[in-house]
């Protein structure tokens, strides 16, 4: 692999143009400039919050219509400067993704499962009508980011490297249409817990409040399906809710709580022990990551039924008041596995609100918590299970 | 009064509705009275405050030669306004200075979760030479009502026309000389405070930039062609449809590469089982036809369910057709079927979008996706060939309002 510095590349002359790619970014074409300047922490884990610490570097990738991709760089982080007409600012053509790299405790840095979030990057930018990139490639890049800023891999297992690549639409015109330049580009945060799990997540759900629609892109990480849902928060906030949990249509399916999906631990109206999340091809709800790893160890643990499929909200209430209810948990890379102890309902029929107590916290099988542990054990390499553990060699 | 009425009566919102509406309602705009009383920059930006930096010779732009042939939003005037804002301190100095690129936290919210929202207005400069803007303060009141919905901080209309105004003066040159052109006016607000939960922004920034459009129509009117297919939505109830937040259009430049693959140039965006007409493109939809009962009647679809934005231009068009009272005008739900029964028995003469941009924009045709065929029919709209000029007689009062050649009341502001 070539790496040289961007002074080195001016004085060798090289026109930047000549090393445009069409079909994605090479990481072999990647240009490095070290940050001189370094980012103080505080050293409690538990000040770190989420995404408010950033790292040194950053990815930052240029696609032309006409040229393709540029050489990716990988810069100092600092600001973007960004013409005033961009469509990004505009008309939210944007996406994301989110990721987690964790140090181990062998001193190894592993990444989570990243082929996966570069798949789902990849779907998006197809809706989004941005440019497609290649999974490898982008997965080099990354390996490489988090390389030049090893040191800011938190040495805990309390805290962990949050990796948001991003895309958006740079062009000069504000006709609505596809973007004839785009920027693709990647950073880390570091990040502590996202949720103080001790006493629970509280969610409101209010069948008025919609997140996403049939016809519509709820199940693409599109920055537009977050920027309607920071009012609802707001409002759950004022309800003392921690999250919305989001109803779809006239019988009010369960979908998705915050910018997690949800998962049921219950006893099923066919006496079943069962574990159930509502299923990703309504369109309605975002694939997690997460969300698929819980599918994948539960069906492998092989303790109850496990079911993709959807539930309403009068199904929930009334397993709720027969007890039927034992556990209620979210899933997200942010939030790992969440315990949820209680559940603020708008039932419009009967002009109430009624407040459901989830026994998440006191059950005894403490599923969602067997499942967090486990997910942390593969996270920080307590566990190996390689196939989901992407090693950044350092 | 035909049947679909009452299945789209509005929704009455319950006690449980109302009490949740109630705690939305505490975030409601500042009123105008408030703003005059104290100075507060916790509610609002101050035209007194503004600060201007003028452009050195250089960084000052050749104008076109033929503002005619200009495109929308490719050519951009000498200066842009910006005003900051922090949840703490509130609103900082609204500046105007040459317009340049602007410096965007990686982390800001704007860049990942749409924390945006945009108005799209003009200034015209009239047969009498004066630049006038239309109706700003409509724009003004959305762009309030829409920073509210996306937990983006408000301000005070007037100061922002104020504002406004001081750029216009800036750039009047910048403002053609004709009157098929105008000023566009792209008044955006954006959250960019760098931290990556989703929340709200505890920092923002307000932002204008100009540009002169050319005609809409140099060679006279051109009917578009409509995809109408109901697998693609718009908008949803509970979402945010009403609001020009940056969020409904993303997903829309997809849809409308669709549309461009079957010869069409806009899509006619269709809600529901009864497939209802909504929007068509970024426009109102209007229709011009004789009804079930006989009557004559313009009709546009209502705005009580969320699924439209309420246009400026929608608005003026529903006041001078009331005014005009050779018709009936009527807002009411308007489906698929509707209009091909109307079509069959030639009662619909005229069907055009209405915007800022064109003003109105006449429909040709439909291409139709039927869900249950799954097959695409071609509608022929004649609005083209209607011998009642009704999207005329609109076209001419509008323009004729905006360049200063009739005077309607309270519509236009002078510079």
């Amino acid at each position: 692999m070539q790496k040289v510095s961007l002074a080195l590349l001016k004085r060798r002359g090289f026109p930047s143009t000549s090393r445009c790619t069409h079909s994605s970014f090479q990481y072999a074409n990647l240009v490095v400039e070290r940050n001189t300047k370094k980012q103080r922490l505080p050293s409690d884990p538990d000040k770190l919050g989420f995404g408010r610490y950033f790292s040194n570097h950053m990815i930052d990738i240029d696609w032309d219509v006409k040229e393709g991709w540029f050489p990716p760089k990988i810069r100092p982080f600092q600001n973007f400067s960004i013409h005033p007409a961009a469509k990004a600012l505009h008309y939210a053509q944007q996406i994301f993704e989110g990721l987690k790299a964790y140090y181990g405790v062998d001193g190894k840095i592993r990444v989570f499962r990243p082929e996966l979030n570069m798949e789902r990057m990849r779907r998006t930018a197809r809706r989004a009508t941005l440019p497609d990139f290649n999974t490898r490639e982008a997965l080099l890049l990354i390996d490489e980011l988090i390389r030049v800023d090893a040191d800011m891999v938190p040495k805990t297992d309390q805290a962990s490297l949050y990796i948001r690549p991003m895309m958006f639409a740079t062009d000069q015109n504000l006709g609505i249409g596809e973007s004839s330049q785009v920027k693709w580009a990647c950073f880390t945060a570091i990040t502590g817990s996202y949720f103080n799990y001790d006493r629970g997540i509280r969610l409101l759900a209010d069948p008025e409040m919609v997140r996403s629609w049939k016809g519509g892109v709820g199940q693409y990480k599109m920055g537009c399906n977050y920027a309607p849902t920071i009012f609802v928060g707001k409002m759950a906030a004022m309800h003392g809710c921690d999250q919305a949990m989001w109803l779809s249509g006239e019988d009010r399916l369960v979908t998705e709580a915050g910018a997690m999906n949800l998962f049921m631990l219950w006893t099923n109206e066919e006496n079943e022990l069962e574990l159930i999340t509502p299923p990703t091809d309504s369109g309605l709800l975002l694939p997690g990551i997460t969300r698929q790893t819980v599918l994948e160890l539960a069906r492998e643990w092989d303790l109850m039924k496990v079911s993709e499929t959807n539930f309403t909200m009068s199904q929930l209430v009334r397993a709720v008041r027969e007890k039927r209810v034992h556990e209620f948990f979210v899933s997200g890379t942010a939030a790992n596995v969440g315990p949820v102890s209680e559940i603020l309902y708008c039932d419009k029929e009967r002009e109430i609100m009624e407040k459901l107590h989830i026994p998440t916290m006191s059950s005894n099988m403490q599923f969602h918590k067997r499942l967090h542990s486990t997910l942390s054990d593969i996270h920080y390499g307590r566990i190996e299970k390689k196939e989901w553990q992407r090693i950044v060699e350092l | 009064m035909p049947a679909i009425l009452s299945r789209v009566a509005p929704r009455t919102f319950n006690l449980i509705g109302s009490r949740l509406m109630a705690s939305a309602a505490r975030l409601e705009t500042v009123p105008r009275e408030e703003i005059d009383k104290e100075y507060d920059r916790k509610k609002t930006f101050y035209h007194r405050d503004l600060e201007i930096q003028l452009a050195g010779p250089g960084q000052l732009k050749t104008k076109p030669l033929d503002p005619t042939k200009l495109k929308f939003g490719h050519t951009y005037a000498d200066y842009m306004m910006t005003c900051d804002w922090d949840a703490e301190r509130g609103w900082h100095h609204p500046k105007i200075e040459p317009i340049g690129e602007l410096k965007i936290h990686p982390g800001a919210k704007v860049l990942h979760y749409a924390s945006e929202l945009f108005e799209g207005m003009k200034a015209y400069r009239g047969v009498d030479n004066k630049i006038r803007m239309f109706r700003p303060e409509k724009n003004m009141a959305r762009m309030k009502r829409t920073a509210i919905r996306a937990a983006l901080p408000d301000f005070d209309s007037e100061e922002m026309i104020s504002v406004l105004t001081e750029m216009l003066r800036l750039d009047q040159e910048w403002v053609p000389a004709s009157d098929v052109c105008s000023l566009y006016m792209r008044p955006t607000l954006i959250g960019t405070d760098p931290t990556l939960g989703v929340g709200c922004a505890t920092e923002a920034k307000m932002f204008v930039i100009t540009g002169p459009v050319g005609a809409y129509y140099s060679t006279g009117f051109q009917p578009v062609s409509l995809l109408a297919d109901s697998r693609f939505i718009r908008a949803f109830p509970g979402g945010v449809g009403a609001y020009k937040m940056g969020c409904n259009y993303a997903p829309t430049i997809w849809v409308g590469k669709e549309a461009a693959s079957k010869n069409c140039q806009q899509v006619l965006w269709l809600y529901g089982e009864n497939e209802d007409l909504t929007e068509v493109g970024t426009m109102n939809i209007f229709l011009f036809w004789k009804n079930e009962e006989g009557d004559m009647e313009l009709i546009t679809p209502p705005l009580h369910r969320g699924l439209i934005l309420p246009g400026v231009t929608r608005d003026s068009l529903l006041e001078l057709g009331r005014e005009w009272g050779e018709y009936k005008v009527t807002e009411r739900t308007l489906n698929m079927q509707e209009v091909k029964k109307a079509l069959a028995e030639k009662r619909l003469y005229e069907m055009f979008g209405s915007g800022t941009a064109c003003v109105v924009s006449p429909v040709g045709k439909i291409l139709y996706h039927n869900k249950i065929t799954d097959e695409y029919e071609e509608l022929h709209i004649p609005t083209m060939v209607s011998k009642y000029g009704v999207m005329q007689k609109f076209y001419n009062t509008i323009n004729d309002i905006q360049y200063g050649r009739i005077i309607k009341d309270g519509w236009m502001r002078d510079i």
